[in-house]
């Protein structure tokens, strides 16, 4: 078994707000393998994005807290790490995609301009010599490579003035043209038209085999995950219910709600059947439920539910938090 | 008398662009163009049917929708809402027509009066044309009912409900006045998974209920699927294939609709290869190609693609299609 | 209507002032001053321990002291009962001019931008007119024109203050023409008049009342400067403004007769700007949810 490229162990992150404490992750533990997709799947609320920004050294600490929890990226914990160090780790073994590519991209700067930064990101992590002519080369190259119909002009262009396919794009080509081992990809296509976003996915996924990166891909849309990852992790009021291989998430699901959700989506039933909603509503993280936090909306809840917290651990080939396995 | 609901006649809307924020990959506007956000677009509706209009941003759907509703004037066409020609009537006319059309809007954060209480803020369409107080309750009550939500929630404000709960309250806000067409306008793209398969259900029942009809709008062609008799595709203000549902999902006879459909995710994993790429981005509707608009980006594209215009024509019964060169079955 | 939207919004308030103490002290000092307003209109002369226009030639320019606690100007009046006599006429004048002129402006503007075309280039052109003059040099003119008075100097002061809420509001409903409950009012058939009444207008209010808050500080400057130019209050009125006037040739001596009532008018526009600012938190979205 090769070592993970990213290991998080019982994450525990609350924030103190002005309605009470918001627990944003509940001991989540989570492995990305090198080279691997990993999709993480979870409706709003669920702490995704707060997951991301743990990681990747951005949450607003304070309001918020990390209770307990280690998140090791190649043998260091990067909770412990200094801002420098978690600054080092930016862009070179962490970079980052977000949803909305208007407000990531700097409206003052050229994208050549914010390209080759990137590049020089990791050209000094590299130390070897850099002209500006070579940089901007590869920042044209890596334009191309993103799919861009002019890489010269738009390497000249502003923000502003490209489409918002084309500013995902460009988003996707700084994260990888810095090399890192990891890239999170947060809803990257969520903004983004149906076409587009197909362009997109395709095109993540063979740049990320040449890169050899792995990918951390959130999405709160389960048929975007099937299209991309290689496996799945699903997310519930701050925890991770069920985590296994694509194909075994989506044939074979194992955890009560990721079985509801699979079976609430539309294109599976006829016409005329009305669809298997989910009873209830997503909890809010101020008050999450005793026990197994999805037990008052399982159809096969029991009494044990309501008073024993299931952890992760193995049945079946997946890992399942559920008392049943 | 004519059975059909609502007929469209080559309706167009077009805005003027000055000094907009539309951008394209060949630049900025100038000053004095016209958007073209709706561009002759027909069809009928009759009664207790729905009909899905599928496309992507820029495609003019929820134009469309607003001048339906008479919330745009159209720039030219028909439009004759139960056989009545909707084109100059006043305001005060419209006024009489509005309760037997109503509209459930994409955002539930700002469809509803931030500072209107729930049991107004439902109660408003019907208020306008009866005021008796009891009527009011009595009706508020039951659609309240109806769609999930408990008396003691009525008087509370909207920034108090989730997303759902406020697309509750917006489609209890829809039927106050048992209308005869609901527009629909992305109304579970603002919600989650779990709760859209419960509001696309309230809204079935709901139909079954009352047998109004639906036009649905949206860029998920599996929750159109779901709920639509016909689908509609648009492309840059025009329809470029309507016809019923399981032919437009199953086999899309416009290649544009053929593109859309398949690039639309489906929760299976086995299912990748079969996308089919568009090349390039959707232009801007200000500046819509010449001859087929679809033609800077079809594979099949002729030089007759880049001269004349498709018009929509039946291909078989029911299904209609504007291109020269439709797919095979 | 409810001017906070609920309970939420109140609450909100409470933890902001509680967390942030310049906001409770702007508070306070607000409080305090509508308090001794309050209780001067109610009370009258019975509330301080010297008559605020006794004349007293013998007990003229004290220094401050437990007797007189802001000391006695040049014809013996106490300071601090003429100063605490005053409060209610700059409160009066700054309430109301706020208060006409934001509502007059939320009407202007609202009507404005939501009516937009002919309407709304009209309605702007005539506002600009106003906002062309520096608004202290028109306040005057206007106040001189009319004469000496508390009326006149309201009056003078409305002219110039409503402008800048009728740009507000109408940017206001600009934005709200666009927001999806207006489209959904208009969709129930409901008359123009009807909408701006029920949903625009309304909806305008908060920002309104942040930028009132502020400006009832601002207000109650150019209301003093305007008696100390000796164009409102008149003798024997005491006002703060007036007050200052009339004591600043003794300023090299009898410092206080001119210092305190000064530092009075700053501390009140200080702490209306203050709690201004609390206010902005709180409809800020930001603090929400």
């Amino acid at each position: 078994m090769p070592e993970p490229v990213l290991r998080i162990d019982d994450l525990t992150v609350a924030f103190e707000t002005l309605e009470g404490k918001y627990s944003a992750l509940n001991g989540v533990d989570l492995e990305i393998g090198p080279s691997e997709i990993m999709g993480l799947v979870g409706e709003s609320g669920c702490g995704k994005s707060s997951l991301a920004l743990a990681t990747i050294g951005l949450l607003p600490v304070p309001p918020a807290k990390i209770l307990q929890g280690t998140i090791t990226f190649k043998e260091d914990n990067l909770l412990k790490f200094t801002e420098k160090e978690v600054e080092k780790v930016r862009g070179t073994g962490i970079s980052m995609v977000f949803q909305e590519p208007l407000t990531s991209l700097n409206p003052l700067f050229t994208i050549g301009n914010q390209i080759t930064e990137a590049i020089d990101v990791r050209i000094g992590r590299e130390n070897s010599g850099r002209t500006k002519t070579s940089a901007q080369a590869e920042g044209v190259t890596w334009l191309r490579k993103v799919g861009l119909s002019d890489p010269e002009g738009a390497f000249h262009r502003y923000p502003h003035e490209l489409s918002g396919g084309m500013r995902q794009r460009v988003m996707i080509a700084m994260a990888l043209a810095s090399s890192p081992t990891l890239m999170i990809a947060d809803e990257p296509t969520s903004a983004l038209d149906v076409t587009t976003q197909a362009q997109i996915l395709k095109l993540i996924r063979k740049l990320v085999q040449e890169v050899k990166a792995s990918v951390l891909f959130i999405s709160h849309d389960l048929a975007v995950v099937a299209q991309i990852a290689d496996r799945v992790a699903v997310m519930y009021t701050g925890m991770i219910v069920e985590e296994g291989p694509v194909i075994e998430i989506f044939e074979k699901p194992l955890h009560g709600y990721t079985q509801a959700l699979l079976a609430s989506y539309p294109g599976r039933e006829s016409f005329n059947e009305p669809l298997k909603a989910i009873p209830g509503q997503v909890p809010n993280l101020t008050r999450i439920p005793t026990g197994c936090p999805f037990h008052p909306r399982c159809v096969r809840a029991q009494d044990k539910c309501r008073t024993v917290r299931p952890l992760l651990k193995e049945a079946w080939g997946h890992n399942v938090a559920c008392v049943l396995y | 008398m004519t059975s059909e609901l609502l007929r469209l006649e080559s309706v167009v809307k077009h805005f003027p662009a000055k000094g907009s924020l539309f951008y394209s990959e060949t630049g900025t506007l100038s000053k004095g163009s016209v958007l073209q956000a709706v561009d002759g677009v027909s069809f009928t509706l009759e009664h207790n049917e729905t009909l899905g209009i599928v496309g992507e941003s820029g495609c003019g759907k929820s134009t469309l929708a607003r001048t339906i509703l008479y919330l745009n004037k159209p720039t030219s066409g028909k439009i004759y809402f139960e056989g009545q020609d909707l084109t100059n009537l006043s305001y005060g006319e419209l006024a009489k027509i509005r309760p037997n059309m109503q509209m459930v809007f994409q955002d539930p954060y700002s469809s509803l009066d931030p500072r209107m209480r729930v049991k107004d803020i439902v109660a408003e369409p019907l208020r306008v044309v009866n005021k008796e107080k009891e009527v009011l309750n009595k009706r508020v009550r039951e659609v309240t009912g109806q769609v999930g939500l408990e008396d003691y929630q009525l008087g509370r404000f909207p920034n108090e409900f989730s997303g759902g709960q406020r697309q509750r309250i917006a489609i209890a806000r829809a039927i106050m006045t048992k209308p005869r067409l609901i527009i629909l306008d992305e109304p579970t793209s603002a919600v989650d998974a779990s709760i859209q398969a419960q509001i696309l259900n309230l809204l079935r029942s709901i139909q079954e209920q009352y047998k109004m009809s639906y036009i649905f709008i949206s860029h998920n062609v599996d929750v159109v699927r779901h709920m639509s008799n016909r689908i509609a595709v648009m492309y840059l203000g025009k329809f470029v294939e309507i016809g019923p549902t399981e032919e437009i999902v199953n086999s899309p006879r416009h290649p544009y609709a053929a593109a859309l459909i398949s690039s639309v995710p489906k929760p299976d994993p086995r299912a990748r290869s079969e996308m089919i790429e568009i090349k390039g981005e959707t232009p801007s509707p200000v500046n819509p190609p010449s001859g087929c608009r679809y033609h800077p980006r079809c594979p099949y594209a002729t030089e007759r693609c880049t001269l004349n215009e498709p018009t929509l024509d039946e291909l078989e019964t029911g299904h209609y299609i504007a291109c020269h060169y439709p797919l095979k079955r | 209507m409810t001017l906070f939207q609920d309970r939420k919004d109140l609450v909100l308030t409470l933890r902001i002032l509680k967390r942030d103490p310049l906001a409770a002290v702007g508070a306070m000092i607000a409080v305090a001053f509508c308090g001794v307003a309050a209780a001067v209109l109610i009370f009258g002369n019975r509330l301080v321990p010297y008559d605020p226009t006794a004349i007293n030639l013998s007990l003229a320019f004290q220094p401050p002291s437990i007797q007189h606690l802001f000391g006695t100007d040049n014809l013996g009046r106490d300071v601090f009962s003429r100063a605490v006599i005053a409060t209610p006429v700059d409160a009066e004048i700054a309430f109301v001019i706020i208060g006409v002129s934001s509502l007059f402006g939320l009407v202007f503007g609202s009507v404005s931008g939501f009516l937009g075309g002919y309407v709304d280039d009209v309605f702007m052109r005539i506002t600009d007119l106003f906002l062309a003059f520096p608004s202290l040099v028109l306040a005057i003119a206007v106040a001189v024109a009319l004469g000496p008075g508390v009326t006149n100097v309201i009056y003078a002061n409305i002219v110039v203050w409503w402008p800048v809420y009728a740009r507000l509001s109408r940017a206001g409903a600009l934005s709200l023409n666009q927001a999806q409950y207006v489209d959904a009012a208009r969709l129930t058939g409901l008359s123009r008049f009807a909408i701006l009444l029920k949903h625009i207008i309304p909806n305008n209010v908060s920002p309104i009342l942040v930028y009132g808050t502020l400006d009832l500080g601002n207000a109650i400057l150019y209301a003093s400067v305007l008696s100390y130019l000796g164009l409102g209050a008149q003798p024997p009125q005491p006002e703060w403004g007036r007050m200052v006037f009339d004591g600043q040739i003794y300023l090299t001596g009898a410092w206080w007769i001119s210092i305190l009532p000064g530092v009075i008018i700053l501390v009140i526009a200080l702490g209306f700007n203050l709690l201004g600012d609390a206010l902005r938190d709180v409809f800020d979205p930001r603090y929400r949810k």
